[in-house]
């Protein structure tokens, strides 16, 4: 958890998972003693994954920093959501030679591992956030909506470029 | 146009256009139009009123400090490992683009959706320097694999249906099984356009805005395309205008709670992707980890200067492209953008684009489809006065190279500035709001509009009087455009 930071009350993150849902995303609230059965619940199929930047540990089925042939292969990518906008449902994912990137985009469902302490309540806090990352170095992010979608072949798609299912865990707040 | 083209030639193409295209733009634009009612309606009027504020303010700034920002990204980006080359025009930006591809000994570019590389006319130099060139948004793919010109700001295929696109890409790919369902043709468009990504040496991109401050470009799009095409390649060229500069990384915040909702009635746009300089995760598929990463931001200028100094015109730069003047305009909603024309940017805003960046012909051709009802400008997020741009353009078509040639032969005989630009037909239209309120009744202003007030019939209501009898336009300030030194408002 960052320094003097407070915890943002309970009711930021169902708020979160609210607005989360309307965006299509679905989300899953954990203690964190139960984080990795959590995160496992939410993979389906071959999983790759990214070594979490916090203290929770990867389910054990998943490849963790995949080969291209694994995530060509992989049916689910886990990576760290570095924070979270209650207002939109939005998770941000932050790009790393840890492979964040392309875990994140390239199989069909993503599953993003975001701490309770990380959900913000708008995009003016999220902003705040990003202003100090950036400030530290880590200016690369990419702020996530939903599933990947396209209207342009005449009706809604969802999962063109990017995956087709978002799940978003939430560690260290009780359901 | 007009003046090459008879009445009943262009009556006789535009009936031509309706019939082929008229069905798939008015679904698509009236379906984003209902998008963006519920958007803004979920925002409150409150909140997307100050937002709207707060976005025009901050572009006004950051227009006004425009040399000071090249200077600062230029040097945020070098801080960052990238490159930055301001572009004079478009054969100045396709010339280093093309150096930079032959630097890199590069085949193969993969793009992601720019109308700025539209602009420029970026995919015939390289091809004609014997780089391929592959469109990844699907909208934009399907433009050209049809060799067609894109009809919308955001929706460059918003002319097609989807029985349209099917027989395309069955006529050029052949597939084992014809393809029909949106989910088949945008699976097998995926998968065609993962090969042409992971083939490719150099990602190109556009840029929605530039943050001067941290060398950081910010990519709104829904279908990932954009960060895939960086991903996967270890040059990254981002093409776009100097006018997409933002001082700060706070100053994007208002912009990222707008431009979805405008564009395509989401509260957010799926992706924001914010890259600054060349990205370090490593490129699918995954090779040498210590391979060179580089990143080019190539701003154009290509009139846009001139724009700035320019009083009537200089607010066109304040747009961010979000193409929702164009669906709520009537008249794009019928015909839509290959009616109206223009070269590259079309109806709406697109007359103010034209006129800048190309030239009055080409932005007065798409001019007489507009009435002045002014129903774009409520919809459009940075408060651009669009009615009043077309006014503009239209005035400086009328009047010809030389405006004020014969203005000495009636100096002191007239006893209002006349606006000789304006037909009576157009003027009436304009100063419809101002009709005594028993006539217009059935306005627009008070029936119609959704989710925002009309503020140019309440501005018209308090104020009304002789002012109006003269040259008008709804929103507008009276008397002649280019009078005008810097743009007022009424509210
Ligand atoms: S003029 Fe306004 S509404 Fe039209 S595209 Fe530009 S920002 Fe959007």
């Amino acid at each position: 958890m960052s320094s003097g930071r407070s915890a943002p009350t309970t009711d930021e993150v169902a708020r979160y998972a609210e607005r989360a849902a309307a965006a299509g995303i679905e989300t899953t609230r954990t203690p964190r003693e139960e984080a990795t059965a959590a995160i496992g619940a939410a993979c389906r199929g071959e999983t790759v994954a990214t070594v979490l930047p916090f203290d929770v540990d990867l389910p054990a089925g998943a490849t963790v920093d995949p080969t291209t042939a694994h995530l060509e292969a992989a049916d689910t990518g886990v990576t760290a959501g570095t924070l979270a906008v209650a207002e939109y449902g939005t998770v941000v994912v932050t790009p790393t030679t840890r492979k964040e990137g392309s875990v994140s985009l390239l199989p069909e469902r993503h599953v993003a591992v975001v701490r309770a302490s990380d959900v913000v309540a708008d995009m003016l806090a999220g902003f705040d956030r990003l202003g100090e990352a950036f400030a530290a170095g880590r200016n690369d992010a990419v702020l996530v909506t939903g599933p990947s979608a396209t209207a342009d072949m005449g009706e809604l798609v969802e999962g063109v470029h990017g995956p087709a299912e978002m799940h978003v865990v939430i560690v260290g707040s009780e359901p | 146009m007009s003046s090459e083209e008879s009445r009943a030639g262009k009556a006789a193409r535009i009936r031509a256009i309706l019939d082929a295209e008229g069905e798939a733009v008015a679904a698509n634009a009236r379906h984003l139009n209902d998008r963006r009612y519920e958007a803004i309606d979920e925002l409150g009027a409150e909140r997307y009123e100050e937002l709207r504020e707060t976005v025009r303010g901050i572009k006004e700034d950051a227009i006004d400090r425009l040399p000071e920002l090249l200077a600062t990204v230029e040097a945020a980006v070098e801080d960052n490992g990238g490159e930055v080359y301001v572009a004079d025009d478009a054969a100045d930006a396709t010339d280093y683009i093309e150096s930079v591809c032959a630097g890199l000994d590069a085949e193969s570019v993969v793009k992601s959706k720019s109308m700025t590389t539209e602009e420029i006319g970026v995919n015939e130099a390289l091809e004609e320097a014997g780089v391929a060139v592959h469109e990844t948004d699907l909208g934009e793919l399907v433009i050209q694999l049809a060799d067609e010109t894109p009809s919308h700001l955001i929706g460059p295929g918003f002319h097609k249906s989807r029985e349209e696109i099917a027989r395309l890409f069955n006529e050029r790919f052949d597939p084992e099984e014809p393809l029909e369902t949106a989910d088949e043709l945008t699976a097998f468009a995926r998968d065609y356009l993962a090969d042409r990504i992971d083939e490719a040496d150099v990602g190109m991109t556009g840029a929605n805005f530039v943050v001067a401050e941290t060398g950081t470009i910010a990519l709104v799009t829904n279908e990932g395309n954009a960060r895939k095409v960086i991903e996967s390649t270890n040059h990254h060229v981002a093409v776009t205008g100097i006018e997409k500069l933002l001082p700060t990384l706070e100053s994007l915040r208002p912009f990222v709670e707008l431009i979805g909702r405008t564009a395509t009635g989401q509260s957010a746009a799926i992706y924001n992707t914010l890259v600054s300089g060349p990205v370090n995760s490593p490129p699918v598929p995954f090779g040498d980890p210590d391979a060179e990463r580089t990143f080019h931001l190539v701003l154009i200028d290509n009139g846009r200067r001139a724009m700035r100094e320019d009083p009537d015109l200089r607010e066109t730069l304040y747009c961010i492209r979000c193409g929702a003047c164009n669906n709520s305009c009537a008249n794009f909603q019928s015909v839509g953008g290959h009616a109206f024309g223009g070269e590259t940017y079309t109806g709406g805003i697109g007359t103010g684009w034209e006129a800048g960046v190309h030239d009055l012909e080409s932005a007065g051709g798409m001019n007489d489809f507009c009435t002045g009802c002014s129903r774009c400008e409520p919809a459009c997020p940075v408060k651009i006065d669009i009615p009043w741009l077309n006014t503009v353009v239209r005035d400086r078509v009328n009047r010809g190279a030389d405006p004020g040639e014969f203005d000495f032969l009636v100096e002191g005989l007239v006893p209002d500035d006349e606006h000789g630009g304006i037909d009576r037909q157009k003027r009436f239209f304009g100063n419809f709001p101002t009709l005594p309120s028993r006539e217009r009744s059935w306005s627009r202003c008070s029936a119609s509009t959704p989710a925002v007030t009309c503020r140019h019939s309440a501005a018209r209501r308090s104020s009304s009087g002789s002012r109006h009898a003269g040259p008008s336009h709804p929103g507008s300030r009276s008397g002649r455009p280019s009078s005008i030194p810097t743009p007022t408002r009424t509210t």
